[in-house]
């Protein structure tokens, strides 16, 4: 069976490489899907046939055109998405930002550390986490 | 005596009457009983004694002239005569009346209530006057017709009248042209009013006009008094000028207040936005240069000599601290920003958990640390932990270059009953000349590679510990440790 892909929602185009760079370290084997703003993931995700189902997305919040937020919001409200994990991975530890992201239902939230190291082991935090200990919802 | 017949004198001095006759040449002839009584005169003295013989100077002469002038106009003279002492002081009344024979008949009444009437009279008057004179308020009375009868001096001094030259004169002199309409309808309203006085202005700003033609703002009271068929109004006006422009200049702070405070409010939203922008923005380029050095570290080490590896090293580290300052100055702004939320808070508790997240951190240093116990506070618990965190952190950063250090937290009374807490420690410590700087942000009394640190900890510190009301001081000595001393307001 085909892993389910990861979402990579990240419009800088560095931390994009970065990301990919520490999943690839931690030998995450999941394909990882990137989309570079909110329109793209939105599209990525419901457009029709080629609708993506990934086991967990990777959110930032800023985001160009539709940000994050609104993201997150349209994951939870649509059925088929409503159950997938998502992962708040972002620069700001604004109150507003944490209290909103898991108001509208976020998995987790994660502040991506200016120590590559530290940004490598909380990638790898996560994937084992979401990709391999954690149950993912019934389809 | 001969010249009265004894039943008729008799019958005199049964009736009570003052009385007593003297002839032409001034000579007394006699007088009743009541008459002798009153003037002090023992019995048997009149007959054939003059003024002079009877009376003190000032009556005798007065007597002497009364009885002369009744003489020659032949129509009765009257003169008021003060008579005794204390109780027996007593007011008469003395008719010179002229008889046919060049003689003069004097009859005396006791006039003492009268006199004292008068007395109250003059006596009431003068202090009314004395009271209206002092008053810095104008006294206005008018008559029915809203004529003046009435101006005090604090009438003259606001109004710029002398009392002689409004008296007589329509009120309307003392009004605005156009408030005068009003004015009288006022009045006549007033006149019949159950209330018999009331404070003027209710329906708005009442105006004086001085002689000068300037109008001024005033208050004032009116008050109606009926006496016998004649209404007199009263008004006390106040010159409120001075508290006009006062209240103005107060409106105008005000105004400029709320100016002020909505644009700190303006200031700080756009303080909110800008760290919300450091938060986010600043740090991903950090983390750019962080990662992208560590993929050069990673990727091509072999081909990089030494000191190729160590430069990256070093860019690493200064992006790592920099991503650290940033954080520190959205710490310290968000201690800033936010609201204190008291509650009682277990100091001695939160002390220990501080220290032992210190110990777990670096379980090597050898560091005796001894906490007061049940020191408590009413305090924020979040912003009071930061205090913990920062104070005892320093403590145990600035004693890691000693082998045994010792780090102690306690609470002492102050002189105004306040209990302080203090840090006290056996480390580096620091010259006491600096002291002015430790809590300025991003000052620092040690170099960075001595002893790391982004110097706004203490400056953290002290806005919290302000934000509780309360002060916080250091004492220090070079190499001989450095006591930090706080209290919560």
């Amino acid at each position: 069976m085909a892993l389910n892909p990861i979402l990579l929602v990240e419009d800088n185009p560095d931390d994009e490489a970065l990301t990919l760079r520490a999943l690839a370290k931690n030998k995450i084997q999941n394909e990882v899907v990137v989309a570079h703003d909110g329109a793209e993931a939105l599209a990525r995700l419901f457009d029709g046939g080629t609708a993506l189902r990934p086991a967990v997305v990777l959110l930032d919040l800023k985001l160009p055109k539709v940000d994050g937020i609104e993201v997150l919001r349209r994951i939870r409200m649509a059925p088929a998405t409503e159950l997938t994990p998502v992962v708040v991975l972002t620069s700001s530890k604004e109150e507003q930002d944490l209290v909103m992201s898991y108001q509208l239902g976020a998995n987790s939230y994660i502040r991506k550390p200016v120590d590559f190291l530290q940004f490598t082991e909380a990638v790898r935090q996560l994937g084992l986490y979401w990709l391999i200990l954690n149950e993912a919802p019934p389809r | 005596m001969a010249s009265i017949p004894d039943p008729l004198r008799l019958a005199l001095d049964q009736s009570g009457l003052a009385v007593a006759i003297r002839d032409g040449d001034g000579r007394y002839l006699g007088g009743s009983v009541r008459f002798m009584a009153w003037f002090g005169l023992a019995g048997g003295t009149l007959p054939g004694a003059g003024d002079a013989d009877l009376f003190a100077p000032a009556a005798a002469a007065a007597f002497a002239a009364a009885a002369a002038q009744a003489r020659d106009t032949g129509q009765p003279v009257l003169v008021q005569q003060a008579l005794g002492t204390g109780n027996e002081a007593r007011t008469v009344l003395v008719e010179f009346a002229p008889r046919a024979d060049g003689g003069t008949t004097m009859v005396a009444l006791d006039v003492t209530g009268q006199a004292r009437i008068n007395d109250d009279m003059l006596e009431s008057r003068a202090l009314f006057k004395g009271i209206l004179d002092i008053a810095a308020d104008a006294v206005i009375s008018v008559d029915e017709r809203q004529r003046i009868i009435l101006f005090n001096q604090g009438a003259e001094r606001i109004f710029g009248y002398g009392a002689d030259e409004v008296v007589g004169r329509p009120l309307n002199l003392l009004l605005p042209p156009e408030a005068r309409a009003g004015h009288g309808a006022h009045v006549a309203q007033f006149r019949h009013a159950p209330e018999t006085a009331r404070r003027m202005g209710e329906r708005g700003q009442i105006c004086g006009r001085r002689k000068s033609g300037e109008i001024f703002p005033a208050e004032a009271s009116i008050s109606r008094i009926v006496i016998g068929r004649r209404t007199v109004f009263t008004a006390i006006l106040r010159d409120v000028t001075r508290e006009r422009e006062a209240e103005a200049a107060i409106r105008a702070l005000n105004e400029d207040l709320r100016y002020r405070a909505a644009q700190l409010e303006l200031a700080n939203r756009e303080l909110e936005a800008f760290s919300y922008s450091v938060s986010h923005d600043l740090r991903t380029p950090l983390r750019g240069i962080d990662g992208f050095s560590q993929v050069l570290l990673e990727d091509y080490y072999d081909l990089l000599p030494p000191a190729g590896r160590d430069a990256l090293e070093r860019v690493r580290n200064a992006t790592q601290r920099m991503g650290q300052l940033i954080d520190d100055i959205l710490n310290l702004s968000r201690v800033t920003r936010g609201d204190v939320h008291r509650e009682e808070v277990d100091l001695s508790a939160m002390a220990e958990a501080v220290v032992a997240e210190l110990r777990k951190a670096e379980p090597e240093r050898r560091v005796e640390v001894v906490i007061a116990t049940g020191m408590r506070a009413e305090a924020d618990p979040h912003l009071i932990r930061v205090v913990l965190v920062n104070l005892l952190g320093n403590s145990w950063k600035f004693t890691a270059k000693h082998d045994a250090a010792h780090i102690e937290m306690g609470c002492r009374e102050t002189a105004g009953h306040r209990r302080a807490f203090y840090v006290r420690d056996d480390g580096a410590g620091f010259d006491m000349a600096y002291a002015d700087k430790l809590f300025g942000a991003f000052q620092r009394l040690h170099g960075a590679t001595e002893y790391p640190g982004t110097g706004v900890g203490l400056a953290t510190v002290q806005r919290i510990i302000h934000k509780h009301g309360g002060e916080v001081r250091a004492e220090a000595a070079v190499e001989r440790g450095a006591t930090f001393i706080f209290t919560l307001g």
